[in-house]
C-alpha cells in the first residue's frame, strides 16, 4: 500500500501479544542466553524404620494447607559468552508464605520485600506496626524474594537458586 | 499486505489502520490479562481448594553489555481439605429437662477447619454411655429427633426463625450453631440421663441454597459411613454413603478427609459405632439430665442492731430466694411456700417481689403474695403465687427474687 507504513508502536504491540499470547500458564522457559527453569516440589517427611527422619521431595500432585513446597530455579548459560549482572526476582506465590531461613544465599545476596519494590535484608526489612513503630518484618509478611548472583555465569555454566513456602491453613 | 506460507502464496488486503486498532486492543488486552495474573500472585482472597498457585521468577541479565530478561514459571493445583469439628455447646453441663416435655435442646457448634466451603448434613441419634460424670445413661429422648441450624437473625434458639436442618456453605474457618430439639419420655425420675450425639456429614459445596450430595469417599480411599437408621434430619430419606471405591480425579483438585475421630465412645459416626478419623463425619456427645422444673437458690443475710452481722437476739435474717424455671417449657401455678423458721418472728410488710413491696394479706389481686396468719399472728409462713392464679406462666430462665425478713428472738 503506498504511503502507508506500519509504526513502531504498532509493531511493538504485535511483538508484546505474540509474546504474552504464547505464554502457558504451566512451566515456560525464556529463550535466549539463560536457560531458565522454574520448579515445585512438596516435602515430605518419612520416617525409616529405626525411627531416623528423612526429608523427601516429590512432585505437587496431592498439596494441602500447611504442606511445604520447595521451589527450585536453575539457570543455566547456554551462550558462547559470559553473562554478568544477574538477578533473580520472584513473588512468593499465592496462598503461599515464605518459610523463615529457607532462601539459599550461596553466592548470591538474597533481599526481601513486603511491598514487591522496595528490597533489604531479613535483619533490615521492617514494618509498622499497629502502634506505628517499626518492627523487623516477620516471614510470613514478605511479599517477593531477590537473589543478585555475585559471580558471572561462563558458557555451560549452571547455578540454582531455591526457597521454601508454606500452603497457608 | 502478503503473508507467505510455505511456497505457497496468499494475499491479503487488510487495511492498515484496521490492523494498528486490532493491534492496539489486543496489546490492551493483554496487558489487563497479564495485571489480572500478576494480581492473582499475591491475592490472599481466592486462598481455597481448587485454586492453581503459580510461581513466577524473572531473571535479569547482562550478555557483551546487552540487557536480558527471561521468566519461567510453575504451577499446581490446592487440593480440597476436609476437616471439621463437632463440639458440644457448654461441654460437660447437662442440659435440664423435665419428664414429658417437648423441645429439649442440645446446642452443639460445627467448624469447618478445612479450606473449602461444605454443606453438612446432620443427624442427632440417641447414644451411650454418659459423656458427663458417672450418672448411668438410663433413658432415651424420642426420635425422630430434629435438628436445625442457627439462623444469624436472632441468637438462640428461635423456631420461626431457625428453620434449616443442614448446613449451607459452611466457610473455611467458620463456625455455626446447630439445636437437637427433642421431646422427653413421661415417667422418668429426677437424675435420670439421656445421652445424645449430633453427627455432622460433608457434603458437596458450591452450591448456595442448595443441599450438597454427601461426599462418600476422598482420594485417599476413605469411605464415609452409611448413614443413621433414621436418616439426616434435613428430611431426605436415607442418604447412602460409602457405596463407591470409585476415585475420581475432579479436574486435578484431589479431597482429602482429615477430619478427626470422636473423643470418646458415644461421639458415634451414623455406622452407631465410635466414629473413626477420616470418613467424612465428626461427631460430639453431649447429655439430657432430668431435674426439677424450678430451681430455688435459697440466702440469709444476718443484720444485727449494730449494723454487723451476729445472729444474736433481735438481729434481722433477711432471706432471699431466687426462683428459676429450668428447661425450655413456662411454667404454670407456681406458687412459692416459705415456712418462718423457729425462735423467729416475721417482720411485718417485708416480702418484695423483684424489689416491689407486696402486701402481707390475702388480697389477689391487688399482689398475689401473702403472710399466712397475718392477722391473728404468729405468721407460720409467706407465700408468693410467681403465675398470678394461673394467669401468668413463668417463662424459663427467668429468675424471680423474692425477699422477706425475720427478726430471731
Amino acid at each position: 500500500m503506498p504511503g502507508k507504513y506500519i509504526s513502531n508502536k504498532t509493531i511493538k504491540n504485535i511483538l508484546l501479544i505474540i509474546s504474552l499470547g504464547g505464554m502457558s500458564l504451566h512451566a515456560y522457559a525464556g529463550k535466549g542466553a539463560i536457560q531458565f527453569s522454574n520448579n515445585a516440589f512438596k516435602q515430605i517427611m518419612t520416617t525409616d524404620k529405626k525411627g531416623n527422619k528423612k526429608i523427601d521431595y516429590v512432585k505437587p500432585d496431592l498439596v494441602l494447607p500447611g504442606d511445604v513446597i520447595l521451589y527450585q530455579i536453575k539457570f543455566k548459560n547456554i551462550s558462547h559468552q559470559v553473562v554478568s549482572n544477574i538477578v533473580i526476582n520472584n513473588p512468593v506465590p499465592n496462598n503461599s508464605k515464605y518459610r523463615s531461613g529457607s532462601a539459599d544465599s550461596e553466592n548470591s545476596v538474597v533481599t526481601f520485600s513486603v511491598d514487591g519494590k522496595h528490597f533489604k535484608t531479613a535483619k533490615r526489612l521492617t514494618v509498622t506496626d499497629k502502634t506505628g513503630s517499626s518492627i523487623i518484618a516477620k516471614p510470613e509478611q514478605y511479599k517477593a524474594i531477590r537473589w543478585v548472583y555475585k559471580k558471572s555465569l561462563k558458557p555451560d555454566e549452571t547455578a540454582m537458586v531455591s526457597y521454601k513456602t508454606q500452603i497457608k491453613k | 499486505m502478503k503473508i507467505g506460507m510455505g511456497t505457497d502464496l496468499i494475499t491479503l488486503y487488510i487495511p492498515v489502520r484496521q490492523i494498528k486498532w486490532l493491534c492496539h486492543w489486543l496489546a490492551v488486552f493483554f496487558r489487563c490479562c497479564w495485571v489480572l495474573f500478576c494480581l492473582l500472585q499475591t491475592s490472599e482472597v481466592f486462598a481455597a481448594a481448587g485454586d492453581n498457585i503459580t510461581n513466577i521468577a524473572t531473571i535479569d541479565y547482562k550478555i557483551a553489555g546487552v540487557k536480558a530478561t527471561a521468566t519461567a514459571s510453575t504451577s499446581f493445583i490446592e487440593d480440597r481439605l476436609i476437616n471439621f469439628i463437632v463440639s458440644k455447646i457448654n461441654d460437660g453441663i447437662y442440659d435440664p429437662v423435665i419428664a414429658g416435655m417437648n423441645g429439649a435442646l442440645m446446642s452443639f457448634s460445627v467448624l469447618n477447619t478445612g479450606n473449602s466451603s461444605q454443606d453438612f448434613l446432620l443427624a442427632a441419634v440417641n447414644t451411650t454411655p454418659n459423656p458427663f460424670s458417672s450418672l448411668t445413661d438410663s433413658f432415651n429422648a424420642q426420635i425422630p429427633m430434629r435438628v436445625f441450624v442457627e439462623s444469624g437473625v436472632t441468637p438462640g434458639y428461635q423456631a420461626a426463625q431457625d428453620t434449616a436442618t443442614y448446613i449451607d456453605e459452611l466457610a473455611p474457618n467458620t463456625a455455626i450453631t446447630v439445636y437437637v430439639v427433642a421431646n422427653i419420655p413421661a415417667g422418668l425420675t429426677n437424675n435420670e440421663v439421656a445421652a445424645v450425639a449430633l453427627i455432622a456429614q460433608v457434603a458437596q459445596g458450591g452450591r448456595s441454597g442448595s443441599q450438597g450430595n454427601v461426599i462418600t469417599h476422598d482420594s485417599n480411599g476413605h469411605i464415609s459411613p452409611a448413614s443413621p437408621p433414621s436418616g439426616y434430619s434435613n428430611g431426605a430419606t436415607s442418604v447412602s454413603a460409602g457405596s463407591s471405591l470409585n476415585i475420581p480425579d475432579t479436574n486435578g483438585m484431589d479431597t482429602v478427609f482429615n477430619d478427626p475421630a470422636g473423643k470418646a465412645a458415644e461421639d458415634v459416626s451414623s455406622s452407631l459405632v465410635q466414629d473413626i478419623a477420616a470418613n467424612g463425619q465428626h461427631a460430639d456427645a453431649g447429655a439430657f439430665r432430668v431435674t426439677p422444673p424450678v430451681s430455688i437458690k435459697k440466702t440469709v443475710t444476718v443484720i444485727d442492731s449494730t449494723g454487723g452481722s451476729d445472729p444474736r437476739p433481735g438481729a434481722i435474717l433477711r432471706y432471699q430466694l431466687d426462683v428459676t424455671v429450668l428447661g425450655n417449657n413456662e411454667v404454670n401455678h407456681l406458687v412459692i411456700h416459705d415456712d418462718i423458721p423457729a425462735h423467729t418472728s416475721y417482720t411485718d410488710a417485708s416480702i418484695s417481689l423483684n424489689g416491689i413491696a407486696q402486701s402481707d394479706a390475702d388480697d389477689a389481686p391487688v399482689d398475689f403474695s401473702r403472710a399466712i396468719n397475718i392477722n391473728s399472728k404468729p405468721v407460720t409462713a409467706i407465700e408468693v403465687d410467681l403465675s398470678h392464679g394461673g394467669f401468668s406462666p413463668i417463662l424459663p430462665g427467668v429468675t424471680n427474687k423474692i425477699i422477706f425478713e425475720v427478726t430471731i428472738n
